[in-house]
């Protein structure tokens, strides 16, 4: 290791150690983290219902009780399954089938009385090929039949949660500026025969990392509580996680030099943090937010923490993900933006006293 | 003889918070291997000079090149040759004594087996080995001051910035702390010590600069400085007898000799400059008179009587003033 690496690490060692004397705050986030998903998550998963994919959809004209198999090709987990029937005479029967031909559950539908959508959860996910049949009633008719795979939104929020907890957690870095300038810690760093690019990068690369090393148990207890993993997809969600916690880390010590005022950089993370969580998918999915406000889904594809939350999401087997490209991508340069940009504005802002 | 270039070159050097000058044109070379000492109340503009040393804040006006490298041209160079010990102790983390010395070896360069056996050495050296496991926050202050102190120690920078580094300490810790500061200077480092101490300051202090509302008065030798004041130095004379006739007009007649008092029928008090090159000539006219002596005493100016000389102000009526 060269002796310019060998500073980076011992700035980066320094920012780790420090955060993990917070114990108190670290066990209470833990207790929020645990609390949330006990009870938000397990209270609120009971009140949504939002179908997230098309699973098969068609028309059939069928005779008196008569069947006919809508297939469906499952390539991950199917929880639950929403069907609309209907047909003009009104009635008719559904029955959901597993990949292995056993019966799953089935429903009577009456599209008269406005009895048309049957949900049906499952204990077992499964993937491979479904069945869907539509049984026709005492006279000949079309049925129309659609269905949709039901998001569970409990390991939606679940999912969500370990990256709010990572954003809040990287975002912690900007505070300890602050700390230490009140204690005239930070002259003692910018005295010390180190860059402030590596000051700066170091800081930045140490404050996405703690929170990395803090989020990973968090991630674990998701893990066990999603209960699915996809091993490429998610080994590519974590890589964009820590380079999503560098650029947070970035961005808080961007904000701290240019703010100055610790009350007022409070305020702001305050206000950030609701509108950068609330206008992202960390809780609720795109399409509600499109279904809300398209103005609020417009915004929520602009934020990072959309691309990364999707892109943990899909290691997670929680929801696909059709080109993992592209958040990817966003993440990377939301990285490069406030860890590199950011060390030229810090550099700029600090060298000389500007922090004062 | 050729003359060596100075360690530290400091000219015009000023810092300006809004409309308030903290450092106001300081020109000032500060030569290898010496003890300077920057003597000035609070707020003189000690510390704003040590951090733009430093690099830590940016000058105003003016620049310093420490060694060969420009401050504000070069200040990684810069940060590279010092090495400071703060006013406040900056303790890193809530941590212990071992962990702020063995991570600022580390930063500093050392290689691992000499910092261990240095960080080993460097805390016995101020008496912090024992309590090298305690929480930096269960310190006293003096042992705060000790590990500030071990920073350097450790280091040991070209050039070391020591910045009040005997506050609220007691005598014992006191005499500790300037024994190391002579050792590493032994070792072949510049020191500048900023103190508000006229004693530490005199002590210490190859040369004394004396700051003042972010001025630098005057820097010189401590006792070039005190022999500055004309008639700074005293001598209290305790004869047998009443002085004979013309001894007090032949004692003013010497050149060193300011003015003469007759205090009291059988004393004198006699102002005067270098008293030490004038005593024998003194001493030799009263016997001429045979005037025996019964006491004889010398006293010499304070750097406080230094810097009141050239602020009008005692050190204290300074502090008050700033307050």
């Amino acid at each position: 290791m060269t002796p310019l690496t060998n500073k980076l690490f011992l700035v980066i060692e320094r920012d780790v150690r420090l955060f993990f004397q917070y114990r108190f705050m670290i066990i209470m986030r833990a207790i929020w983290f645990v609390s949330q998903i006990v009870l938000f998550g397990l209270i609120a998963s009971r009140m949504i219902s939002i179908p997230t994919q098309t699973l098969t959809t068609g028309t059939t004209y069928l005779q008196p009780n008569q069947t006919y198999v809508f297939d469906i090709n499952v390539t991950s987990d199917l929880n639950s399954i929403l069907v609309n029937a209907s047909s003009a005479q009104g009635h008719g029967d559904v029955q959901v089938y597993f990949p292995n031909g056993t019966l799953a559950g089935g429903g009577h539908f009456d599209s008269t009385a406005g009895n048309y959508s049957l949900e049906f959860g499952f204990n077992t996910p499964d993937v491979g090929l479904w069945s869907v049949k539509i049984v026709s009633a005492d006279a000949a008719d079309n049925y129309s039949l659609t269905a949709y795979s039901l998001l569970d939104y409990f390991r939606y929020y679940v999912a969500g949660l370990s990256i709010m907890t990572l954003y809040s957690a990287a975002i912690f870095i900007g505070f300890d500026l602050y700390e230490e300038a009140e204690h005239g810690v930070f002259e003692y760093l910018l005295s010390l025969p180190v860059s402030r690019r590596q000051l700066v990068l170091g800081r930045s690369i140490g404050g996405g990392l703690r929170a990395f090393i803090y989020v990973g148990p968090l991630i674990a207890v998701s893990l066990y509580v999603i209960g699915s993993l996809n091993p490429v997809a998610f080994l590519i969600s974590l890589f964009a996680l820590f380079l999503f916690a560098f650029g947070i880390s970035g961005m808080s010590i961007t904000l701290a030099v240019i703010i100055k005022s610790s009350d007022r950089f409070d305020i702001l993370m305050g206000v950030l943090d609701a509108l950068i969580v609330r206008l992202s998918t960390a809780m609720y999915p795109l399409a509600v937010l499109q279904a809300s406000s398209p103005l609020y889904a417009g915004l929520a594809t602009l934020n990072p923490l959309t691309y990364v939350t999707d892109l943990f999401r899909w290691g997670t087997a929680v929801t696909p993900l059709d080109n993992p490209l592209l958040p990817v991508l966003v993440v990377v340069a939301f990285f490069g933006f406030f860890t590199f940009v950011g060390v030229t504005i810090y550099d700029k802002r600090i060298e000389g006293g500007g922090w004062q | 003889m050729r003359k060596v270039a100075p360690i530290i070159r400091i000219q015009n050097l000023t810092k300006k918070f809004g409309n308030v000058a903290a450092v106001d044109h300081l020109n000032l070379d500060i030569e290898d291997g010496e003890i300077i000492g920057l003597l000035g109340p609070n707020g003189a503009g000690k510390s704003t000079t040590i951090l733009m040393l430093a690099t830590v804040i940016k000058p105003t006006e003016g620049t310093a090149c420490v060694g060969d490298y420009d401050i504000r041209k070069q200040p990684e160079k810069v940060r590279g040759m010092l090495g400071i010990a703060f006013q406040e102790p900056k303790m890193l983390f809530v941590s212990t004594p071992w962990d702020v010395v063995n991570w600022h070896a580390k930063v500093c360069g050392l290689p691992t087996g000499e910092r261990k056996r240095r960080v080993k050495e460097v805390l016995n050296t101020v008496d912090m080995w024992d309590a090298r496991k305690k929480n930096v926050h269960a310190l006293s202050g003096g042992m705060r001051k000790r590990v500030e102190m071990a920073k350097v120690l450790i280091q040991r920078p070209k050039i070391a910035i020591v910045d009040e580094p005997t506050a609220q300490i007691d005598i014992v810790g006191k005499h500790k702390i300037w024994n190391m500061l002579y050792e590493l200077r032994d070792e072949g480092s510049t020191i500048i010590l900023a103190t508000n101490e006229l004693y530490e300051a005199d002590r210490l202090s190859d040369r004394v600069g004396i700051m003042h509302k972010g001025k630098l008065l005057v820097c010189d030798t401590p006792k070039k400085l005190k022999d500055s004041i004309v008639g700074g130095d005293i001598v209290d004379v305790q004869l047998e007898k009443a002085p004979p006739v013309g001894v007090v007009e032949e004692l003013k007649g010497l050149k060193e000799v300011v003015d003469v008092l007759q205090l009291k029928p059988l004393s004198l008090r006699l102002y005067l400059n270098r008293v030490e090159e004038v005593v024998p000539r003194i001493m030799s006219l009263f016997v001429k008179h045979n005037a025996p002596i019964l006491s004889f005493r010398m006293s010499e100016p304070s750097l406080d009587d230094v810097f009141a000389h050239y602020t009008g102000l005692t050190i204290e009526e300074a502090q008050r003033d700033k307050e």
